[in-house]
C-alpha cells in the first residue's frame, strides 16, 4: 500500500528573535491520503506557507518530522514526486516560457523528445502556446502565474503543492486552475492546496485543515465540518475567531 | 551532472541576454582607441605601452566581471524569489552551487576572451606582435584565476547580500594580489612565532600573482613549460574546489523564508 502522500508528525517550527522564540508551527499532526485534494486554510500568519516550506526543504523543523510518500523531506529525492507552485510567480524573466519549462523539466530528470513533448503539453494545458517563445519579462502577472503552474506540472508529479494558486488570476484563469486541479485528482494524484478563497476550496477539496496561530483548529470533509446550512466561510470565521479569543482576552 | 549543466546553462543564457558584458567590451575598446589617439605614450614603442595598458585594463575588468557575476547569482535568486522554484526541484544544494559557479565562470571566461581580443587587436593595429604561445598561456591562466575569484565571490554570497559580497570579495582579492606576495619580506624581518605565522599565512592563502603572465608577454619571453602551466592550472582548480566546498558548508543547511529574504 502506498504510504500517505504527506505526513506532518508533531511538526514544530520556531524562529529565534530578540524577544524570545516565535512559534510558527506548534505540534502539527496532519496526514494527506494519496489521490485527494486537500485544502490548507488559515488566516494570514497562521503558518501555512511555513508548513509548505518545511515540506519542500526550504526550512528545517525545530521538532517532529515531515515526510512525502514515506520519504523524509530533507532528502532531495523526496522532491522528485512534488510539483510546487509558489504564492508569488517569480520566474526567470530573461528566459522564454518554453525555455523555463525545459529548464524545470531537465531538473526533474526529463530529456530529449519526452521533454519537448511534455513542454508542449503543459503549455497547451495552461493556454500559453502562443506566447511560449516570448520572454517572460513581457508576460502579464496572470501569464507568469500560469507558466509557474506549468513548470510545476512538467514532470507529472504525484503530489502537487499549490500555494495560493488563483491569486492574480482573472475568472478564466481561476477556472483553468480549478479544471487542472480536478483533472489531477481524476488521474489519482494528490493536490495540497493552500488558499484564502474559501468558496473555491469548498468547490474542489475532498478534505480541509484549518490552521490558526500555528495549530490545527479543525480538520475534515468540508460539508461535515460546517453545521447544517452553514457555509465553509462562516465555519472558518467561527473557529478562527474562537481560536484568537482566549489569546486576545488574556492580553 | 545533468542538473549542474542545466543550472549553468540558465546562468549563461541570462547573462548573455543582459547588457553589462557587452558594455564593458565596448568601453575597453573605446578606452584603447582614446589612449592610442591621444599620442601621449613614449615614442620608443607606443604600441607596446598601449598593449600594456590594455592588458592591465583586461586584467582588472576580468576581476570586476568575475566578482560581479559570482556575487550576484545566489543573492539574485533570493531577491527575485526564484530560489524557491529551484530548491523545490530534486536539485541538491551542492549541484546548485557548482552549476552557478560553472555558469558564472563560463560567462566570465567569454567576457575575458573578448577583452583580450580587443587588447590584442589594438596592439596588432599599432604594429606590436606579441608571442602567440605565451599570450595563449596568459589568457588561459587569467581565466583560471577568474575561476578562483568566481568561486570566492559565490562562497561569500552564501552568507551576505550582493553588495556586501562584492565589497568583501574585492577587499580579499586586493589583499591577496597586493599583500600576499609581500609576505616573504615580513618573514625575513621577524623571528620566532611571528615568522612562522607569516609563513603559514603565505602558504595558506591563494596566490593570484602566480597567474599573472603579462610581463612575460610584454617583454617577449617565450611560454612557460607545460609542467609549470599544468601545475598552475591544478593549483587554480584546487583553490576553486576548496572555495566551493566552503560555500557548500555555509549553504547546505541555510533556511529560506520568503518574507525574510525580501525584507
Amino acid at each position: 500500500m502506498d504510504p500517505m502522500a504527506i505526513t506532518f508528525d508533531g511538526l514544530g517550527v520556531r524562529f529565534p528573535s530578540r524577544r524570545g522564540d516565535v512559534v510558527a508551527l506548534d505540534n502539527l499532526d496532519i496526514s494527506v491520503a494519496p489521490g485527494r485534494i486537500f485544502g490548507f486554510l488559515g488566516p494570514n500568519g497562521a503558518g501555512k506557507t511555513t508548513a509548505i516550506h518545511v515540506l519542500l526543504g526550504f526550512l528545517s523543523a525545530t521538532s517532529g518530522r515531515a515526510s512525502v510518500f514515506g520519504c523524509d523531506v530533507r532528502e532531495t529525492i523526496a522532491r522528485q514526486r512534488i510539483g510546487y507552485l509558489p504564492e508569488h510567480p517569480d520566474v526567470y524573466r530573461f528566459l522564454t516560457g518554453r525555455e523555463m519549462l525545459r529548464f524545470a523539466g531537465r531538473l526533474c530528470g526529463l530529456d530529449g523528445a519526452v521533454l519537448d513533448q511534455r513542454a508542449e503539453a503543459v503549455l497547451q494545458e495552461v493556454d500559453l502556446t502562443a506566447a511560449a517563445d516570448r520572454r517572460i519579462a513581457t508576460y502579464s502577472r496572470g501569464m507568469r502565474q500560469r507558466v509557474c503552474l506549468a513548470q510545476a506540472l512538467i514532470h507529472e508529479p504525484d503530489l502537487l503543492i499549490l500555494d495560493e494558486p488563483t491569486g492574480g488570476l482573472d475568472p478564466i484563469g481561476r477556472l483553468l486552475v480549478r479544471r487542472i486541479i480536478s483533472d489531477w485528482r481524476d488521474h489519482g494524484r494528490t493536490v495540497f492546496f493552500s488558499s484564502h478563497e474559501l468558496s473555491e476550496v469548498e468547490l474542489v477539496c475532498d478534505r480541509v485543515c484549518i490552521l490558526a496561530r500555528g495549530r490545527v483548529v479543525a480538520q475534515g470533509v468540508p460539508h461535515e465540518l460546517a453545521a447544517p446550512g452553514e457555509r465553509l466561510e462562516q465555519f472558518f470565521m467561527r473557529v478562527v475567531v474562537a481560536e484568537a479569543a482566549p489569546a486576545n482576552g488574556g492580553r | 551532472m545533468r542538473n549542474v549543466l542545466a543550472v549553468a546553462g540558465v546562468v549563461l543564457r541570462c547573462w548573455a541576454r543582459r547588457k553589462e558584458g557587452y558594455i564593458l567590451v565596448v568601453l575597453l575598446a573605446a578606452a584603447q582607441y582614446a589612449i592610442a589617439s591621444m599620442q601621449v605614450l613614449a615614442s620608443g614603442g607606443p604600441g607596446l605601452y598601449l598593449y600594456d595598458v590594455g592588458l592591465l585594463l583586461t586584467w582588472f575588468l576580468g576581476w570586476i566581471v568575475a566578482i560581479h557575476v559570482g556575487a550576484s547569482e545566489l543573492p539574485g535568486e533570493e531577491s527575485h524569489g526564484t530560489i524557491f522554484l529551484l530548491l523545490a526541484k530534486p536539485l541538491d544544494r551542492a549541484e546548485l552551487l557548482v552549476g552557478k559557479w560553472l555558469g558564472a565562470w563560463t560567462t566570465v571566461a567569454a567576457c575575458t576572451l573578448a577583452f583580450h581580443a580587443v587588447a590584442l587587436a589594438s596592439a596588432l593595429l599599432t604594429g606590436v606582435h606579441p608571442p602567440l604561445a605565451a599570450m595563449g598561456q596568459m589568457c588561459l591562466l587569467h581565466i583560471v584565476s577568474l575561476a578562483v575569484l568566481t568561486a570566492m565571490a559565490i562562497a561569500v554570497s552564501t552568507r551576505f547580500n550582493r553588495d556586501a559580497a562584492v565589497s568583501l570579495t574585492v577587499t580579499a582579492v586586493l589583499a591577496m594580489f597586493l599583500i600576499v606576495p609581500k609576505i616573504p619580506k615580513f618573514i625575513v624581518t621577524t623571528a620566532g612565532w611571528r615568522a612562522s605565522m607569516f609563513e603559514a599565512l603565505y602558504y595558506a592563502l591563494p596566490h593570484l600573482d602566480l597567474f599573472d603572465m603579462r610581463r612575460r608577454v610584454l617583454h617577449g619571453y617565450g611560454p612557460i613549460s607545460g609542467g609549470t602551466f599544468l601545475t598552475l592550472v591544478g593549483y587554480g582548480a584546487v583553490w576553486a574546489g576548496v572555495l566551493l566546498f566552503i560555500a557548500w558548508l555555509a549553504y547546505r543547511r541555510r533556511r529560506f523564508q520568503r518574507d525574510r529574504l525580501l525584507e
